[in-house]
């Protein structure tokens, strides 16, 4: 019904409109110089997709299907090591706090010395931002391992690790924020006459606090998924000489037969 | 001046009304004072609680600690190539041998490591561009304000929790058991887990664009899939661009280390090398990854704010 109201005007109309104002209707190079990214970006999925022979995922079917198979239907359930996935699950937990809670206080600390509206001093504030750099451009998995090596395998080495990630990301946000939604806040706290520990108080540690590390500390369990021997899973790295073992039995990973 | 007695403090026979009022006020303070006191108790209480027993679990005792530190720092020591200044610059002997103590010994396998790292980053850009693409298509039915139905909204965005939901490393171990070792397992997983991470960033995005266009595209008689190209996508296409470069950035530090679990990319090797004791080789290979993500991270900043604009941030 509202094409209608359009009858009024033709179609050789409309293509005298297109010739007269051309710059309206882009030709082919228009349209090309319009959605060039787009096309770049589809060449080169096509061409990674030969690159990475996504053509595997269809030779491999099977397999996936036998493993979705043995993940729906369960079989030897009084087998299971119960006692093991519980210990794993209260050890994640336990990991997920003492990290937060250790990499929280560590990047209160550091984190200031990194703010330019605290630190006024920029040798010291660029000197900590680089180290903070090199604590997150290597990833946790990485410090695990050093960990590892450090205290012997367990959640220990899984605490420090997530600490160490959460020390090494607040501090980072402590001043980005600072510069956008924490300045109003800030600067409410300071006009109520509140001094400058008053302010950090109520004006940043509320935003630094926030965040699950929940999601993070999941992931130490893939240590244990690669690393050790299911006779020692659940030992939570009371033998200190473990961190000898470990690189050698990371080869022992029990693969499914059918792989 | 009985009419308002709020004013009148020093009024003999009025004086009863000012007085309740400040009196129930200081009891109120005192309830909530007092309640408050209560739940701070039992808040401390709880906390303790799970730390006596998160200690206890992970045994974090302090005997451990006072032992494990100096490893630490010991383990540093062991991955700290063995130069020697005098040799620094030696470049290969006529049999095609490095000296010990050169940078060309530390850097022996130099070109499988670039190989690697140019696969790394391949990987995240397929990865990004894979997820990005099913966000994309998702993040309209999984906006409140745009989904056309309330089913069609749920199921995209528990399927978008679900996503995200999972680590890309545990997604990656089950990729490498179902199609192989290799690069593709990886880029899989962490093409799914940015689906569901930028799908929920695109959503919310989505969901704070202007009606308006919408309105009057839906005057004009549009269909729903006219309304979202027409009418959002102009709105939220710059958002969303910089939220995938800022995703790149991630998955380039994600494709890195799950080579850990067989899945291709730099992290492989990284786990190799210190799996065989490669200790300095362990040092060499990190250093390419610091600077690889940093330089990444460097560039995509600059294109970020060149293409949305600093005053975003």
């Amino acid at each position: 019904m509202s094409i209608a109201s359009l009858s009024a005007v033709t179609d050789e109309q409309v293509a005298a409109l297109r010739q007269s104002h051309g710059s309206v209707w882009p030709g082919l190079g228009g349209m090309l110089r319009r959605w060039w990214p787009l096309l770049a970006a589809l060449v080169y999925l096509v061409w990674s997709m030969w690159y990475f022979d996504f053509g595997r995922l269809l030779e491999s079917s099977e397999r996936v299907l036998a493993l979705l198979r043995n993940f729906l239907v369960w079989q030897d359930m009084g087998d299971w090591a119960y006692r093991q996935i519980y210990v794993g699950i209260a050890q994640t937990l336990a990991m997920a706090f003492l990290g937060t809670l250790l990499g929280t206080l560590g990047a209160l600390v550091v984190g200031f010395l990194a703010a330019k509206n605290v630190m006024p001093l920029a040798i010291v504030r660029q000197a900590v931002r680089r180290v903070l750099d090199i604590l997150r451009g290597i990833d946790q998995l990485v410090w695990g391992l050093v960990f590892v090596r450090a205290v012997g395998l367990g959640p220990l080495a899984g605490c420090w690790r997530s600490s160490s990630r959460t020390s090494a990301r607040c501090p980072s946000s402590i001043p980005r924020r600072s510069r956008t939604s924490t300045a109003s806040r800030w600067r409410a706290c300071a006009s109520t006459g509140a001094g400058p520990l008053g302010v950090i108080r109520y004006g940043y540690i509320p935003q630094v606090l926030a965040g699950v590390h929940l999601a993070i500390a999941v992931l130490p369990g893939i240590q244990h998924a690669l690393g050790h021997d299911p006779r020692h899973r659940g030992s939570g790295g009371r033998r200190d000489d473990h961190h000898r073992t470990l690189p050698r039995a990371r080869f022992t990973t029990r693969w499914p037969s059918w792989c | 001046m009985t009419d308002i007695p709020m004013m009148g403090g020093s009024a003999g026979a009025s004086g009863g009304a000012p007085r309740d009022a400040v009196a129930t006020f200081e009891r109120h303070r005192a309830e909530l004072r007092a309640s408050k006191r209560i739940w701070n108790i039992v808040a401390l209480g709880a906390f303790t609680i799970c730390l006596g027993l998160s200690i206890w679990i992970s045994q974090f005792y302090p005997d451990r600690l006072a032992s494990g530190v100096p490893r630490i720092f010991e383990y540093f020591g062991t991955i700290l190539p063995d130069l020697q200044w005098d040799v620094l610059f030696e470049g290969r002997t006529e049999d095609g041998r490095a000296v010990p103590g050169s940078l060309t010994f530390w850097y022996t396998d130099f070109w499988d490591y670039v190989e690697l790292l140019w696969e790394t980053i391949l990987m995240a850009i397929t990865a990004t561009l894979l997820g990005a693409a099913v966000a994309f298509v998702l993040s309209f039915p999984a906006a409140a304000n745009l989904a056309p139905n309330s089913w069609i909204y749920w199921i995209s965005r528990r399927f978008l929790e679900v996503c995200r939901g999972i680590p890309e490393i545990l997604l990656a171990l089950v990729f490498v058991f179902m199609i192989g070792i290799g690069p593709l397992a990886g880029i899989i997983a962490i093409a799914i887990h940015t689906t569901g991470a930028l799908g929920k960033l695109f959503a919310e995005v989505n969901e704070n664009a202007s009606s308006r266009p919408v309105e009057g595209i839906t005057a004009v008689g549009g269909t729903w899939a006219e309304k979202m190209a027409y009418g959002i996508v102009p709105q939220v296409a710059p958002n969303f661009f910089s939220y995938a470069m800022l995703r790149f950035e991630i998955n380039v530090r994600a494709s890195s280390i799950i080579g850990f679990v067989g899945a291709g990319g730099i992290g492989q090797e990284l786990n190799r090398v210190i799996s065989f004791y490669s200790d300095d080789r362990v040092l060499a290979v990190l250093i390419l990854v610091v600077l690889m993500v940093t330089i990444i991270d460097l560039i995509s900043e600059r294109i970020r704010l060149g293409y949305i604009g600093r005053e975003n941030f």
